[in-house]
């Protein structure tokens, strides 16, 4: 087991370089960079080749990405071209509201989608399981950001109980206004969370229903549910698992619409400016992070899976 | 092959999710045909006159602030979301299969690395290669389809891959093989067929997924370019006016949600009717039933 | 030339019920500070004010971004200038107390105010002041302002007040320049403004959360009358809805709304007071005559012809018409609105003389900071005229590298905020404009006038040889709008976009 964890964190490291190394390949086909968005369009055209060199934009490539990539290395992710912040400050800051936003999220979804996916199953001939079923599916079918609209209008507009968008600007000094500002955002990717979460879970249980194990169970005179509860939920848990490492990875995404809709300062919304303003520094810093988390999630679904899957505790 | 097909709409149709799934997704393709011949209005024609016009004999869904014809809008709305939805699902097809090929059939390391290239992949974020595309060939129509397709097809090479080392283990293929046939035939006479119910849900899947991510992505401005009509574009614009027009943004928000609920349900009815296990369980299941009563 | 969204312009401005409604012309209605209503002794001095903006400035250093952001919220707040100017763009006295211009115009003497002292209560020397201006006119400049100050050849000062500016030629507009991001007196040695602005103003720099606020304090230690609330939040809402709803749930007591049917929302509600002002948001639509069909100034007429302005204003519920790159407030204005009034059936005849009447194609380039809605109606009205356009919606750096520097495009669409930027069209190698050599006499005779009457006739003139050699069109000058809770009054109404003028702002005791 040790040695298999080394190997996948040795993959880790390989996989993060690749990442840096596509990300930084990518960002470089933009047409336009920091140095025009610093001159605007009063500057001459020698200005902006000044403030170009100024920034050091005009250097080789592969100089600007040992350069990033060895700031990365000793902790440090450089900082912005346009306003001189350091990286790593900025991304923990927006860490501070797009983590527990996300991490909000995926709990709130679990906590709706798995008792609700298992009832689901377990009643799926009758009329309250399909009517689950058919509630997911329409989870499934509207777009985040209009969830997110109708949020705001009911709860904040009409009723004044949550604010309509934004953070306090003191972060986290006074926890009950932060966390009332992303009641409703957290809310908002948690549907869509759900109803994918629900699905998986109710067809993994209806698999786990139909093994032969519990059925052997049931021979033995346990109920359906008390043989669910001993034997089948453990079971049941492990392809719900794999999803929530695949589905974390298009979380950003949501967390783009979310913060968008919410007017939150968080990593995503600062990610769509910063491609705007050809802040490459902090995309890729912004980008390797991400990256980063979704692999390390990956690895940590990967770990539970064995912890939870006897049989695959040897299997490389 | 044609009669496999035939069997697979037949089973489709003859589950209830499979039934409405096919119908909703005919209603889109309709539409999608009627406004290749017919719209009342250009949909792109703005008409100061007309602006906000409300529901009825003149525009049937009412018109946006510059005019524009809601119905002739969500009419050409639907080719464009087909158009996306197609071709980004196509286009995830290609990836999704061959990332899974490339990462089982060759040997070992190159597989491997293939593998987990997809995964570091995976993390990558769609609405960046939306936006670094947009950007470099701003204006086209492909660059939304392609950021869609590429990043769908990415996730499906993840979960067919699983399914392609399955295939390649089983007893028959290592028949094939000891028989001497070739990598190609073998893809082509055992790998596909076998691993083809899984990717058409997936595919289904993903059909449902591009409208939405079509539709979000033109909310951020990095979806369909204007002036063409798309229904996520018609929505994101319409927005700051929930509370004022809500009527207005019902149309294309409606259209959204049963596409999607369309080909999702289409999707289930594939996996009901291509999934033999699934039909003999509920052969079982019912018979137990019968059973206890 | 600056750059912001429509969003931001058709919308900032300020209160004043009476000011609603008032189209321009000069009269932004409220004059400076818009709720001017005395307001007593009920003013709450420890008081915070949040104020929605649209555009987020990208760098706090004022003496390195370019972008109106940066200068709307730190101009004559934070930082201050030898000079500065009112809403309607009167000059006054700011750091100098007093200035002197030589008989030739060719020699400005300042004398500096000898209370002034940056934020840690250090005293403005005529030393910073010379550090400022040199550091901005040197070679190798990088300040993007720098064109603003051009005519300046000297800065020195001959004693500890007084600071003397030669010039290479008299220059009619430097006082006017001198109030702008270029005119800013920094410390000198000055270094990482960007997090840290440091100014001789009425606010001092709080704190940035970047892509959310910024937060300024009262500077208690100003030499002029103190600012009558304690903190000032600028939040920056981009989208609209996001904004509309903050304003409306009190999230924010002054918030931009552009949107002419969410404003209406507004009207007659007693808890929120609708102000309305002037803007020098030029939305442009640039003629690329370098190439192709648009080096025929009768194409370029058509399509003039062929777009309806007061359509377009009337669906997007706010805007003025201009003839030519001059808003009704300066003193140059004259209304050319004639000069190639809406008639498609000239606009097809005029294509057809031009060879073109059976149709023709052209690219339009829209930063995509814009809403798409004004490239669509441009789009469908020159599709009547049989002007097929293919719309390009990139982003501002792509329009920056491909437009503004490559002159690859055929149309495109920017709003030229600046104010008085006349001369900006004559310059070579901008990315339209007029080249000839008399559009250059012109300018030059403008800025070198030696009286205000020789400067109008001059850029009257200039502005009228645009607008008929069709060098661009000017699809509308935009509309500032504010919505504020009722309880704030003195926020300023017009010309917001490029400074805000925080120093009247104040919140009644609820």
């Amino acid at each position: 087991m040790a040695v298999i964890i080394l190997r996948r964190l040795g993959l880790l490291v390989v996989s993060l370089f690749v990442a840096s190394l596509l990300v930084f390949a990518l960002l470089r086909l933009l047409p336009g960079d920091v140095a025009d968005v610093l001159a605007g369009t009063s500057a001459s055209p020698d200005q902006v080749l000044r403030i170009r060199h100024e920034i050091g934009a005009d250097r080789s490539l592969p100089a600007q990405y040992l350069d990033w990539m060895g700031g990365v290395l000793t902790g440090d992710f450089g900082v912005s071209a346009l306003s001189g912040a350091s990286v790593s400050a900025e991304l923990s800051e927006k860490l501070r509201v797009t983590a527990p936003l996300v991490g909000g999220a995926t709990l709130l979804a679990l906590a709706v989608a798995v008792p609700l996916g298992i009832l689901a199953a377990a009643r799926h001939r009758r009329a309250s399981g399909v009517a689950l079923s058919a509630l997911s599916q329409l989870g499934l079918a509207v777009p985040a950001f209009w969830i997110g609209l109708m949020l705001i209008t009911v709860f904040a507009v009409d009723w004044r109980l949550l604010p309509a968008g934004g953070f306090p600007t003191d972060g986290w000094a006074d926890p009950v206004a932060a966390a009332r500002s992303l009641v409703l955002p957290a809310v908002t990717l948690a549907v869509v969370e759900a109803a994918v979460l629900l699905r998986f879970v109710r067809s993994a249980t209806l698999e786990v229903l139909n093994a032969d194990f519990i059925r052997t169970a049931r021979a033995k005179g346990l109920t359906r549910g008390q043989a669910l509860r001993r034997h089948g939920l453990r079971n049941a848990a492990l392809p719900v698992v794999s999803i929530l490492g695949v589905e974390f990875a298009t979380l950003l995404l949501g967390a783009v619409i979310v913060e968008n809709v919410f007017a939150l300062p968080g990593l995503g919304q600062m990610l769509v400016a910063d491609i705007g303003n050809r802040d490459l520094v902090k995309v890729q810093g912004t980008v390797l992070l991400v990256t980063a988390a979704v692999l390390v999630v990956g690895f940590g679904v990967d770990l539970a899976n064995r912890l939870l899957d006897p049989r695959l505790r040897s299997a490389r | 092959m044609t009669g496999s097909v035939r069997a697979l709409a037949r089973g489709v149709w003859g589950s209830r999710s499979g039934r409405l799934g096919a119908v909703l997704s005919g209603l889109v393709v309709v539409a999608a045909a009627v406004s290749l011949v017919w719209t009342p209005y250009d949909p792109t024609r703005v008409d100061p006159a007309a602006s906000w016009a409300p529901v009825g004999t003149a525009h049937w869904f009412g018109a946006d602030r510059l005019g524009r014809d809601l119905f002739s809008q969500v009419l050409v709305g639907a080719r464009t979301t087909l158009a996306v939805a197609v071709a980004a699902t196509a286009i995830a097809a290609v990836v999704g299969v061959g990332l899974a090929l490339l990462a089982t059939l060759p040997p070992r390391l190159v597989a491997e690395g293939v593998a987990h290239l997809v995964d570091v992949l995976l993390a990558f974020p769609v609405l960046l290669l939306a936006m670094v595309l947009a950007a470099v060939y701003g204006g086209s129509r492909w660059t939304a389809i392609v950021a869609i397709g590429v990043g769908a097809g990415i996730g499906l090479g993840r979960v067919t891959r699983g399914e392609v080392r399955r295939v390649l283990g089983a007893d028959y293929v290592l028949a094939a093989r000891a028989a001497g046939a070739g990598t190609g035939r073998i893809v082509r006479r055992h790998v596909l067929p076998n691993i083809a119910p899984t990717v058409w849900v997936q595919l289904s899947l993903i059909l449902g997924l591009s409208v939405l991510t079509e539709a979000a992505l033109s909310y951020l401005g990095f979806g369909t370019p204007p002036p063409t009509p798309s229904w996520g574009r018609t929505l994101a614009e319409l927005q700051p006016y929930l509370t004022l027009r809500p009527l207005t943004l019902l149309w294309p928000g409606l259209a959204v949600v049963l596409t999607v609920l369309g080909f999702n349900l289409l999707g289930d009815g594939l996996r009901e009717a291509g999934d033999p296990r699934l039909r003999e369980r509920a052969v079982e299941r019912s018979a137990e039933r019968a059973g206890q009563t | 030339m600056r750059i912001r969204t429509l969003a931001a312009t058709v919308a900032v401005a300020g209160l004043a019920l009476a000011a609603c409604g008032s189209d321009g012309g000069g009269s932004g209605g409220s004059g400076s500070g818009g709720g001017s209503a005395s307001t007593g002794g009920r003013a709450n001095p420890d008081a915070t004010v949040t104020i929605g903006a649209v555009l987020e400035p990208t760098s706090l250093d004022i003496t390195r971004a370019s972008g109106v952001a940066v200068g709307q919220i730190l101009l004559g707040n934070v930082y201050e200038g030898l000079l500065k100017r009112d809403q309607k763009g009167v000059v006054s006295p700011a750091l100098a107390t007093a200035y002197r211009i030589s008989p030739d115009g060719r020699t400005y003497t300042f004398t500096l105010a000898d209370n002034a002292a940056f934020q840690d209560g250090a005293p403005v020397r005529a030393a910073d002041v010379v550090s400022s201006l040199t550091q901005v006119i040197a070679p190798n400049s990088t300040n993007p302002h720098a064109s603003d100050l051009a005519s300046i050849s000297a800065v020195s000062s001959p004693d500890a007040h007084t600071v003397v500016l030669t010039l290479k030629e008299r220059d009619s507009g430097l006082l006017f320049n001198l109030t702008g991001p270029a005119g800013v007196i920094v410390r000198q040695s000055a270094t990482g403004l960007d997090g840290r602005p440091d100014g001789t103003g009425p606010f001092r720099f709080d704190s940035w959360r970047r892509g959310d606020s910024i937060t300024l304090v009262r500077n208690d230690a100003y030499r002029g009358p103190k600012a009558k609330v304690a903190r000032v939040v600028f939040r920056y809402l981009t989208d609209t809805n996001a904004q509309n709803n903050a304003v409306r749930t009190g999230q924010v007591d002054v918030g931009v709304i552009s949107d002419n049917d969410l404003v209406d929302t507004y009207r007659g509600n007693p808890k929120f007071v609708v102000a309305e002002g002037t803007t020098t948001d030029k939305f442009t639509l640039a003629f690329n005559q370098d190439r192709g069909p648009l080096a025929d100034v009768r194409v370029r007429r058509a399509i003039r012809q062929g777009i309806d302005k007061d359509g377009l204003i009337k669906v997007l519920g706010a805007g003025t018409r201009i003839g030519s790159p001059v808003p009704p407030l300066d003193p140059w204005y004259e209304d050319l609105t004639n000069i190639d009034r809406y008639d498609p059936a000239g606009a097809r005849r005029l294509l057809a003389q031009a060879g073109h009447g059976g149709g023709l194609r052209l690219g339009l380039t829209i930063p995509n900071i814009y809403p798409p809605s004004i490239g669509d109606y441009v789009t469908s009205q020159l599709r009547e005229i049989g002007v097929t356009v293919e719309v390009r919606r990139v982003e501002f750096p792509a329009w920056l590298t491909g437009v503004y520097t490559k002159h690859d495009y055929d149309l495109s669409i920017v709003d030229h905020a600046e104010a008085r930027d006349l001369a900006f069209y004559v310059k070579p190698g901008y990315y339209f404009g007029d080249r000839s050599p008399q559009a250059r006499d012109l300018a030059k005779a403008g800025a070198t006038a030696a009286s205000d009457a020789d400067r109008n006739t001059a850029l009257r003139g200039l502005a009228r040889r645009y607008s008929e050699d069709a060098i661009a069109d000017w699809l509308l000058l935009g509309k500032a709008r504010q919505v504020a809770r009722v309880g704030v009054t003195g926020y300023p109404t017009d010309d917001v976009s490029a400074v805000y003028d925080l120093s009247k702002i104040e919140v009644l005791k609820s």
